[in-house]
């Protein structure tokens, strides 16, 4: 079966979209406003981290919606469909990202990137590791390049359902999904990504609650329709559809590598005070278990309704058609745009301020002047959405590999530099240098199937111990460093 | 400091005055670790332990496999209650503005 919509349902979804973008261009020009009259000389940092002043509402919401994408919404609920019950105890593994962000590197994030003015995650790692040039091209390219296509592939998967739901264009559907959410970015920096993060995640919530309240109203009662899966298929009930190894593998690759994505530890940037932080820690695991522990199985008792879907990705908003009057099916759509839309707001405020504070002004212009920076973030910001909205329209083909690489590849690069770089004294950025480089080339040669090095597992975890040994063993045969940086991340800050 | 000592790379790290805060930091994190892995295998263990057998036998438990109904649901509301509680409870509150 496809998902099929009918004409006057289809005019229901597409007024119920059309006010959550409404919405949402609102929350940008409310954001800009509120930049307009920040100082020239606090722009930069404002549009950043909003001037570390943010509460905990904002922080859960930045990294659980920013850190839940399209793979929460439509993948994820694809794969139940198509692996069954195996693939919703994977999904747990993201219930706590909340806890394992800011409880494993929030706090000492928080006290650096204040002492050093830091701006970015990348921006801290470049600190950390005595602005080693090599570190600071192979940060700005990855970052760029994995963030950029996986951004590209996120608003691509957008455009498609907007096009199957609405019977509307496919570059209409680019504009609305892109367009608006490169406007909030464009106009307001984080504090529009921030306010619009927060009614994304409600709009998301909305249509979680609403979606399981219809599918199991719909399905009847719940043992029956389960039952009824089994028969058609009795692997779909199966946890063992996947070994152990690959199984926790997969655990590793949702849940303990996530502080290695610089986009997640965003939130250990903007947080207020402690206080907020650990507020936000509760309140992300309330969103985040909420959604995962509804999604995935949502995917699988839509095996029930729909026995016979032909796109596994389209389980929810099929579902969605079929169990929920048009304009709640609106708002599954509206929720499906909102998490593919944080998830792309928080990904172009890290490489734009990859590119401007890290790359321009660190590397060649080091004594830009406020308004010169002013002038240029909201340039290379433009540029950045152009380039991303012009490779949404026809993706190159190269595009699929940078996407397949690219969320492993950034974990498997950073996660030890960032861990080791923040807890042991002596990993330095030979080490780092040679960790990050190394894990990343494991991870493709692993994941890209041109070496045997996966033992059974996901390729991140031969890429991670790579990395590990690689950081660890070049630090140790290699100087110290410098004083004045271990002053600053684990003294008392004198320097 | 001196700018010379401050590029040093031949020290102590003994020398180092380490800032309380950041022992806190190491602390909270090892017990993020700990409690995330003991999620991981308590969680997956459960549900593979449970999910043993052919699923037309399986036993059912609101509404689910059972295995489903402990291994994910069950485990999931109690590590949701571990975490709540060492984040308002636990977890230091500090000043981090020096």
């Amino acid at each position: 079966m496809e998902l099929n919509v009918s004409g006057n349902a289809r005019l229901v979804v597409i007024a119920t979209f059309f006010v959550y973008t409404a919405g949402m261009l609102l929350i940008g020009w409310l954001a800009k406003k509120n930049m307009d009259r920040v100082a020239i000389n606090k722009y930069i940092d404002e549009f950043y981290t909003g001037g570390r002043g943010m509460g905990a509402i904002v922080v859960a919401m930045m990294i659980a919606a920013g850190l839940c994408s399209a793979g929460t919404f439509l993948g994820g609920p694809g794969l139940g469909y198509k692996l069954g019950a195996t693939w919703v105890v994977v999904a747990g593994a993201q219930n706590f990202m909340t806890f394992i962000v800011l409880g494993e590197v929030g706090k000492k994030i928080g006290i650096v990137a204040r002492r050093i003015g830091a701006q970015s995650i990348f921006g801290l790692l470049l600190h950390r590791y005595n602005r080693n040039k090599l570190i600071g091209i192979f940060g700005v390219v990855s970052i760029v390049c994995f963030m950029g296509s996986y951004v590209v592939a996120q608003i691509v998967g957008g455009a498609r359902l907007f096009e199957t739901m609405t019977g509307m264009s496919y570059e209409l559907g680019l504009v609305l999904f892109s367009g608006v959410v490169l406007a909030v970015v464009a106009m307001g920096g984080i504090k529009g990504v921030a306010i619009a993060i927060v009614f994304q995640g409600v709009v998301m919530t909305v249509a979680v609650l609403a979606l399981t309240a219809g599918a199991l109203v719909h399905a009847g009662p719940l043992e029956t329709a389960i039952r009824g899966i089994g028969k058609v298929d009795p692997k779909l009930l199966n946890p063992w559809t996947w070994s152990v190894a690959y199984h926790m593998s997969m655990w590793l690759n949702f849940g303990f590598v996530i502080i290695g994505i610089p986009h997640a530890t965003m939130g250990a940037l903007t947080y207020k005070d402690t206080r907020a932080m650990h507020r936000a820690i509760v309140l992300g695991a309330v969103f985040v278990v909420l959604w995962t522990m509804t999604l995935p199985y949502l995917g699988v008792l839509a095996k029930a309704v729909i026995p016979d879907l032909k796109v596994a990705d389209h389980a929810v908003p099929a579902l969605a058609m079929i169990v929920l009057p048009p304009w709640l099916a609106g708002v599954t759509l509206a929720g499906v745009a909102g998490a593919i839309q944080s998830t792309v707001g928080a990904m172009i405020i890290v490489i734009t301020s990859s590119l401007i504070k890290e790359a321009y002004q660190s590397f060649f212009n080091p004594n830009a002047s406020s308004e010169h920076l002013k002038k240029v973030n909201l340039w290379v910001t433009i540029i950045v959405c152009l380039a991303i909205f012009a490779a949404s329209v026809k993706p190159p083909h190269a595009l699929q590999y940078l996407i397949i690489f690219s969320i492993g590849g950034l974990a498997s690069s950073f996660f030890w530099p960032i861990l080791l770089g923040l807890y042991w004294m002596r990993c330095n950025e030979y080490g780092a240098a040679a960790g990050m480089i190394g894990g990343l080339a494991t991870y493709i040669l692993g994941a890209g199937k041109y070496l045997p090095i996966t033992f059974g597992m996901h390729a991140i975890v031969t890429a991670l111990v790579v990395s590990l040994a690689l950081t660890v063993g070049v630090s140790c045969v290699t100087p110290k460093t410098p004083r004045g940086i271990i002053e600053t991340w684990f003294g008392l800050g004198k320097a | 400091m001196a700018g010379g000592a401050e590029n040093d790379r031949n020290y102590r790290f003994e020398d180092i005055e380490i800032d309380p805060r950041f022992r806190t930091c190491e602390s909270e994190m090892k017990l993020t670790f700990g409690v995330w892995i003991a999620y991981m295998i308590i969680s997956v263990g459960l549900c593979y332990f449970l999910g043993r057998g052919d699923p037309a036998n399986y036993a059912y438990l609101w509404g689910v496999p059972l295995w489903m109904a402990i291994g994910a649901w069950l485990t999931t509301a109690v590590f949701f209650v571990v975490v709540v509680f060492i984040s308002l409870f636990v977890f230091r509150n500090m000043d981090i503005t020096k």
